[in-house]
């Protein structure tokens, strides 16, 4: 019953990852045969400005949003945790952007965002706040975007929630007793037992935005203004789909895999040292 | 006690709050939908239009096949969502009866194959579908399928497996040895809230797929529904009422399906299921 | 355990519905031998083409015709090229002039020259020569003009009215252009933000390219052999300079902002922008205006009168299989009738000079009264150069203009950085293909 998956994950992953490894070093255009070309892909690549800067952009989007999803991943769950009335409505609200289709999501926030008629610099301007350009501005261009991955952050949401949930109360009673405020509870002991459930969802995320603020940048600037936008997801397209050159795509793939590399490695010093996979209680994602 | 009181007040408040915060952008972008074309865009934060009309919705039928495209939406999500339930459950349980140390490997496995970004398979998978002659067909859209769409529903039917006491699949041996019969009769229909929630993640998946089919369809009449937003984008940019139409009729079964369903979910992080 | 059964028969029916859509996808690659047809355009324009195809159906009900539509020129070449990746072209697509030199180049296109050598029913003569002129690559006619197109200004006559002012004459200068301009700019509520602009126009070096030639100004050094962009060049840079000006010192543009909350086609729509510069493409759009009046007018004139070529053509892939049944429907596409079909849309301006000066252009009945401007600017067209890199070169130009346009960087700055950032292009682009010089 693991054949399946197993086979999947062979033709639809891991052999389409080996090939873009290996295309690297060939010129392909999809149509006549490759050649081999040596790094020539590399050195093509990697001296192009607008592959450093779409890496800096990248990393840029990524460094910022990453910690500020997971962390509002879990504070919003911290607060719906416990009883309370509508409970299971508040957790159904904070979900529903998530639902939401990525193109009709980014349309809306679009909207939402227009300089001038948009619903959000109306309301700034009304109670008396700067309204900025947002994704017109080549300084705002990129908050716009981390602004609009905040809203859909229902998976990592359901995790922390699960995570809370699997915190046995009985923890909490006692360092009530022990006369442990509300943020010492959280400090010196939620918030070390979720940790490793943080990291891995921080991991995951990062490769998610890498690839979500693909639609969003797609749909919403299409790398502008004047490049301020403009990431590697983006390049890559380019070369691949626009310019047909395979090959530099390929090469430009690398940099991704170092850093997925790096990622997995850290995934699993961090599933090493608190055990992941083994034990029942901390096992979540 | 008055004290305690008003500390509930405030958690709810708290949560009003942040329910709102969310629920805003979603809330304007029905408002706008409703606002009558033509008209200039609204300029005050007045945003309830004077002569609200549904008549965007009529528009989008005049200007792309949207009836098609609703269509093909449909039907991805009907072979994909049961097709992903089947082959995640399985490898989720099949996961969950190795022994441990395989059990440990196929788990560190399928986090790191999470963590390869798709970003790194467009083209390669481009050409892998040219090569099997599947670009311009559904089959572009739905095969992620086949490998369960991602392993994160694997690991989850994987935990809800786990979590089911080992005394019940003891019994269950008793009766059948065959494992598709134990995962049939037993373990599938104890572990539906994790079930439900594949579905819904997975609707949320192909139903709001935008880079499958703009990577690997060509023929208009294949087209599913994030395709016509872009189209419409493309066609009338400022055409907000019309843009913000399409936007709420492709969330409209997802989010109809969620709010229907949303009951269920209440047990789904329950710490004993 | 009646939950066994329940399940049990669950998974019958879900697997009985599974193979059933399996089966149903699988039977609808069976199509019949069709030709297919990607074209570009909004939806006014889509329906021109569908109209075109089913009065070719009508006639040849052997051959079908499918339509793919792409709404946005800017996607085109993407899909285009991706569809050549993919092994499965449009067999007929129509491209532009400035975008068919790279598939031209990489011979994925069949030349269509002998085919319309051997046409009884049209003629290369029956075209105006410079369309036929733009899609000539090394020698070989490569694909079939559509149209002579050209970019005119679009105008609210109704603004002109309320404003006072006399509609735009034939000869009209840059200062008239824009002191009219600047009477239709109005803040009409006082706010300090205006409210109706007097001119639209992207800024591209696309855009920017007539007035250039209209100031004496080369676009490129050699347009044979284009081996950069001349923008630095006092001539080019002097029009940069006053393109710019157009929103820097005269502001009767909308500055970034305002373009981004809405666009300048929009707002020319909404009736709140005063002129639009356009080609033809524009008419089938604004003829569903019903709030105002509006008409077209030349460009104005520099120092000469210049206009820039806008032309279309129905290309043959190289790979498609049916080559003569889809040579019969762009034999029809071109005929005096189908152009006409195409005409009476608004869509195109013939490049037959039999259908372009009859009535299914000049439609008095239908806006713009004044089609007359685009065969009268015919004699002073020119054309960019048709190298394979073009589109690239284009693309990062007119990012330069656009930032000095909106005041990021000065015309100066922006005219050297285009023509450094262009150059490469321009190598590659002869490296591979010079053209012939053949005219």
């Amino acid at each position: 019953m693991l054949l399946p998956y197993t086979l999947g994950l062979i033709v639809l992953v891991a052999f389409p990852a080996f090939i873009s490894f290996g295309l690297a070093f060939f010129q392909y255009d999809g149509l006549t045969t490759p050649r081999w070309v040596g790094l020539l892909n590399f050195v093509l690549v990697y001296t192009d400005e607008l592959f450093l800067l779409s890496i800096q952009n990248s990393l840029a989007l990524v460094i910022v949003s990453v910690p500020l999803r997971v962390l509002g991943a879990f504070v919003v769950a911290r607060l719906v945790q416990r009883n309370g009335r509508f409970l299971s409505w508040f957790r159904a609200a904070i979900f529903l952007p998530t639902i939401i289709p990525a193109p009709a999501y980014v349309m809306a926030w679009l909207w939402l965002l227009n300089p001038l008629f948009g619903p959000l610099n109306l309301l700034l301007r009304a109670i008396g706040l700067p309204a900025p350009n947002w994704l017109a501005d080549p300084v705002w261009a990129k908050p716009g975007l981390i602004l609009i991955a905040l809203w859909q952050i229902g998976e990592g949401f359901l995790i922390n929630l699960a995570a809370l949930q699997d915190m046995p109360p009985e923890i909490e009673n006692a360092a009530r007793i022990d006369g442990a405020n509300s943020f010492q509870f959280l400090r010196y002991i939620t918030f070390p037992i979720l940790l490793p459930i943080l990291l891995l969802l921080a991991f995951r995320d990062a490769i998610l935005i890498f690839q979500e603020s693909f639609t969003t940048i797609l749909l919403a600037t299409n790398g502008g203004p004047y490049y301020a936008t403009y990431t590697l997801p983006l390049f890559i397209y380019e070369q691949g789909f626009d310019l047909l050159s395979f090959g530099t795509a390929s090469a430009a793939l690398w940099v991704l895999y170092m850093i997925t590399g790096l990622v997995v490695l850290c995934l699993y010093l961090i599933a090493r040292q608190w055990g992941i996979g083994t034990t029942d209680e901390t096992f979540v994602i | 006690m008055r004290h305690l009181l008003s500390k509930e007040r405030w958690i709810l408040i708290l949560r009003l709050g942040t329910t709102a915060v969310f629920l805003l952008p979603l809330f304007w972008m029905l408002l706008t939908a409703l606002h009558p074309p033509g008209t200039p865009l609204p300029q005050s934060l007045n945003l309830w239009p004077n002569t609200p009309t549904l008549n965007n919705f009529i528009r989008i039928w005049q200007i792309i096949p949207i009836g098609r495209f609703t269509l093909n939406s449909l039907l991805v999500s009907t072979i994909a969502i049961p097709l992903t339930l089947l082959i995640s459950s399985w490898a989720g349980f099949s996961i969950a009866h190795l022994p441990p140390t395989s059990q440990r490997r196929w788990v560190l496995l399928s986090l790191a194959l999470l963590m390869i970004p798709g970003i790194a398979l467009w083209f390669t998978r481009f050409l892998l579908y040219r090569q099997l002659h599947w670009l311009n067909t559904y089959w572009a859209l739905i095969v992620p399928a086949w490998m369960g769409t991602t392993p994160f529903y694997v690991l989850m039917f994987y935990r809800a497996f786990r979590r089911i006491p080992s005394a019940i699949y003891d019994a269950a041996r008793l009766e059948t040895s065959h494992a598709f019969q134990i995962w049939a009769y037993i373990a599938f229909p104890l572990a539906r809230p994790t079930a439900l929630g594949v579905s819904l993640l997975s609707l949320t998946f192909y139903w709001g797929d935008f880079l499958s089919p703009l990577l690997y369809l060509r023929t208009e009449s294949l087209y599913t529904l994030p395709i016509a937003i872009q189209l419409l984008q493309q066609m009338a940019p400022s055409d907000w009422p019309l843009l913000m139409a399409t936007a709420v009729y492709t969330s409209l079964i997802p989010v109809t399906l969620f709010l229907l369903t949303q009951p269920h979910f209440a047990h789904l992080n329950r710490r004993n299921p | 355990m009646r939950n066994r059964y329940l399940l049990s028969q669950h998974i019958n029916y879900i697997l009985l519905l599974l193979l059933t859509l399996i089966l149903l996808i699988a039977c609808q690659n069976n199509q019949p031998t069709t030709i297919s047809f990607m074209v570009f355009g909004d939806p006014a324009e889509r329906q021109a083409y569908l109209d075109l195809v089913t009065a070719f159906q009508n006639t040849h009900p052997d051959i079908r015709i499918e339509v793919t539509h792409i709404p946005s020129p800017r996607d085109y070449r993407t899909r285009l090229a991706t569809e050549f990746a993919a092994g499965t072209p449009p067999d007929i697509t129509l491209m532009n002039y400035r975008r068919y030199a790279a598939f031209a180049a990489s011979d994925l296109l069949e030349p269509l020259g002998p085919y319309l050598a051997q046409s009884t029913r049209i003629q290369p003569t029956d075209f105006y020569p410079i369309t036929i002129q733009a899609f000539t690559w090394q020698g070989t006619i490569m694909c079939i003009p559509q149209n002579i197109s050209s970019l005119v200004v679009y105008y609210n006559q109704d603004l002109f009215d309320k404003a006072g002012l006399p509609y735009p004459s034939a000869d009209w200068t840059w200062d008239d252009f824009v002191n009219t301009a600047l009477v239709l700019t109005r803040d009409d509520d006082g706010d300090g933000r205006i409210d109706q602009y007097g001119l639209g126009v992207s800024p591209s070096l696309f855009r920017l390219a007539p007035f250039i030639w209209q100031n004496n100004g080369p676009l490129v050094d050699n347009p044979e052999h284009p081996t950069k962009l001349t923008l630095t060049r006092f001539p080019a840079l002097e029009a940069l300079q006053w393109f710019v000006d157009l929103r820097q010192v005269h502001g009767v543009v909308p500055d970034r902002i305002e373009e981004a909350a809405q666009d300048s086609e929009s707002r020319f729509v909404a009736g709140t922008t005063a002129m639009y510069l356009n080609s033809r493409r524009g008419t089938p759009t604004y003829r569903q205006i019903k709030t105002f009046r509006w008409d077209v007018a030349p460009l104005p004139r520099g120092k000469q009168a210049a206009g820039i070529l806008h032309s279309d053509a129905y290309c043959l892939s190289r790979t498609a299989p049916h080559k003569d049944a889809a040579w019969t429907f762009i034999e029809f596409a071109n005929s005096p009738e189908g152009q006409a079909i195409i005409a009476q849309s608004g869509r195109t301006v013939p490049s037959l000079i039999q259908v372009a000066e009859s009535a299914a252009f000049l439609d008095p009945t239908q806006p713009p009264a004044n089609s007359q401007v685009w065969l009268d600017t015919i004699p002073t067209l020119k054309t960019v150069p048709v190298i394979s890199t073009w589109e690239e070169i284009e693309k990062i130009a007119s990012e330069e203009i656009e930032r000095a346009f909106y005041g990021d960087i000065t015309a100066e700055t922006a005219a050297s950085l285009a023509v450094t950032r262009t150059e490469e292009y321009f190598f590659i682009g002869q490296l591979a293909f010079p053209p012939l010089s053949d005219n």
